[in-house]
């Protein structure tokens, strides 16, 4: 009974903290809002002006013709915004180019249809799937306006990990969709996006192929310019079409003057915390924290190999924060845990070490993009998982959404947490609790957060002498030999 | 008069505390039936599914009787779980299922064509996938049953379930004692 009482106490702390990153979520929604409002306003009633304040005969005139410009302009803003606010999936679904199709049978669906049963999500709350070919990234996304939510997944990603990984990946996905975060970061992503789309598409049209542009909007392109060729002979067309460009080069300077401003506030009000809790749910979903570690070291190197080198700029620029591994240019700009120290956290979930191991040690260079990559190997690594949930059975599933395991009920845990971090600080491993000293290793469910520390500046310093920063240049180290190391697994 | 007012407001309290905890019960016990059909439904699948693999499979390992005799007896306790709904039938279809699959994977190791297979790869990942709702399902059910059983277990609700009849529900156990184990870490 003192364990029921206690662990709902747990539970309203851990509601609680959540409730706040979500309001300070959508806090920032409401921020981006006004302010892609503000440069749309000011963009639509200087293009308005433009247009029609040639012939201005009186004082009074000009004052009619510019509150009935404010007027429209307003209205479009308004009308712009809301839409972008209902209706967020659409603007962010082609984040990464390439060809986009909506999967209803096979493995990925399959594996959908599978987290959805393991986190009790039925009937039409269960999001589309959608996979995209060509584009030379691994990754995987969500986006939700609240009432649909789609999952993104590449066709390399789907080739490149095995099904169990797979499966951690997509339940990694499916935790942002059910904590609710999805919701409120499609909008704010889409919000802090609309005026650098718009000035894009703008400068697309405008400049022909002079900017860089994916292969997706290039075809598009042509296809217009094809009917443009057709039947636009006449001026008047020329004329609108200059003025058209012209709104769109406003649009573009508005965006390099706005576009810091408004990534800034919405940098400021995402969270850090929630990738690792997405984390968590994907190992309370799955029970395997391994094949999420290992996703992500496979993703890692495999992004790393000059075939798939940079080829995720473009997508992660523009929807960084919502993919599934979105590795920081610079630290100021991280949008997700240092991998290592996701990682770490993987194993204080009880991930095994050894496993990981041999993924780091053993890349995998290539992508069969005729099979899946199911070795006996892999197989005999899945079989574990199912009598491993059964072991891992939380008591209070509540307790998963704790980000990291800052309090370790178990002194194995901290133990093996110490191996790697070698110096354990305050951060990670913030109390020792003793008081369930039962052999249950993997009870991850008490893990919780203990205060709202940031967890991620563990792994981002690098600690000098500590085994962890060994490990994680071991990785890079790893990265560079790809090209030469060819283990054939 | 002041006294009939305060036995009024605590009567009314009461019955609203009441009124909650009951309903708390009922909504729990719902969620753990919704579980439960969620289990049913994957057994029906691979019920379904079975008759299929067979078909395929046939062709190559008409001679290995074996395999089919493991597939054959899969799908019946299968039937059986769905007609017992108990743990421990959907548990023993389990590990039946289980045996079939890896017998229908090795021969698939030694027929090449078969492996080659198309449709046969396609009901190999519906098998698989069937497996894993199965367990994913018996996952949640478990997590569901354990919060309904707190539920009917503390106090005070325990008073009310004892009163309407709320019993406490089974849950599939881990038998093995190596899972039981805690996994050993090496450093290589």
């Amino acid at each position: 009974m003192a364990g029921s009482f206690s662990s709902i106490t747990r539970e309203d702390i851990e509601r609680k903290s959540f409730n706040d990153e979500l309001a300070r979520l959508n806090r920032g929604v409401v921020i981006a809002w006004v302010l892609n409002f503000i440069v749309l306003l000011a963009a639509v009633m200087a293009l308005l002006s433009i247009m029609t304040l040639q012939d201005v005969q009186s004082m009074e005139d000009l004052r009619i013709r510019l509150l009935f410009n404010a007027l429209i302009a307003a209205g479009v803003s308004l009308l712009v915004m809301l839409i972008i606010y209902l209706k967020p999936n659409g603007m962010l679904m082609h984040a990464m180019g390439g060809n986009m199709t909506e999967v209803q049978s096979g493995r990925v669906h399959n594996i959908v249809e599978e987290i959805c049963i393991a986190s009790g999500v039925t009937g039409d709350d269960m999001p589309n799937v959608y996979i995209v070919e060509g584009t030379g990234i691994l990754n995987a996304y969500a986006v939700s306006d609240g009432s649909n939510s789609n999952v993104i997944v590449t066709d390399e990603l789907v080739h490149a990990l095995n099904r169990a990984e797979l499966q951690a990946v997509i339940a990694h996905e499916m935790g942002h969709v059910n904590s609710g975060d999805c919701v409120a970061m499609t909008r704010l992503i889409a919000m802090s996006n609309v005026v650098g789309i718009i000035s894009e598409l703008g400068l697309d049209i405008l400049c022909g192929g002079s900017t860089p542009s994916s292969r997706h909007r290039r075809r598009m392109r042509e296809k217009r310019e094809s009917s443009n060729n057709s039947s636009s002979d006449s001026k008047s067309s020329d004329s609108t079409a200059m003025l058209i460009g012209l709104g769109i080069v406003l649009l573009g300077i508005m965006f390099l003057i706005f576009a810091p401003a408004i990534s800034l506030a919405a940098r400021n009000h995402m969270s850090r915390t929630r990738e690792s809790r997405a984390d968590t749910y994907s190992v309370q979903y799955t029970r395997n924290p391994t094949a999420l570690a290992t996703a992500l070291i496979r993703i890692e190197q495999l992004q790393g190999n000059d075939e798939f080198k940079g080829n995720d700029k473009r997508f992660l620029k523009k929807a960084g924060s919502l993919a599934f591994y979105a590795p920081a240019l610079n630290k100021r700009d991280a949008t997700h845990p240092d991998t290592m120290t996701r990682i770490h956290e993987l194993i204080v979930m009880g991930a095994d070490e050894g496993r990981i191991r041999v993924a780091i040690d053993h890349p995998r260079t290539t992508i069969n993009f005729n099979g899946y990559d199911d070795d006996e190997q892999d197989q005999s690594a899945r079989r574990p998982a199912p009598s491993r949930r059964q072991y891992m059975q939380p008591t209070n599933a509540m307790g998963m959404m704790g980000t990291s395991a800052n309090t370790v009920n178990n002194d194995n845990h901290a133990h093996s947490a110490d191996m790697v971090h070698n110096a354990p600080s305050a951060n990670t491993v913030n109390s020792v609790h003793n008081d369930n000293p039962v052999g249950n290793a993997h009870n991850v469910d008490n893990a919780r957060r203990a205060d709202d520390a940031n967890p991620f500046s563990v792994g981002s310093d690098t600690r000098a002498g500590s085994a962890h920063g060994g490990k994680r240049r071991l990785v890079r180290h790893r990265h560079d030999g790809d090209g030469q190391r060819n283990v054939v697994r | 008069m002041s006294v009939l007012l305060v036995i009024i407001v605590i009567i009314v309290v009461l019955v609203l505390l009441v009124g909650s905890a009951y309903n708390g019960l009922v909504k729990a016990q719902e969620q753990v039936n919704n579980a439960w059909s969620q289990i049913e439904t994957q057994l029906q699948r691979r019920y379904d599914l079975i008759p299929n693999l067979v078909e395929t499979v046939k062709g190559y390992a008409a001679h290995e009787s074996g395999t089919l005799q493991t597939v054959v007896a899969a799908r019946n306790a299968v039937g059986t779980a769905l007609k017992d709904k108990t743990p421990e039938a959907v548990e023993a279809a389990q590990k039946a299922t289980e045996q079939a699959r890896l017998a229908i994977n090795a021969v698939a190791e030694a027929y090449p064509n078969l492996k080659a297979n198309t449709n046969f790869l396609s009901l190999q990942e519906e098998l698989t996938s069937t497996e894993d709702k199965m367990s994913y399902a018996r996952q949640f059910y478990n997590d569901t049953v354990t919060k309904y059983n707190i539920k009917v277990q503390s106090f005070p609700t325990n008073l009310l379930a004892g009163m309407f009849g709320f019993k406490v529900r089974e849950t599939f156990q881990v038998d093995s004692a190596e899972v039981r184990q805690a996994p050993r870490v090496s450093f290589q």
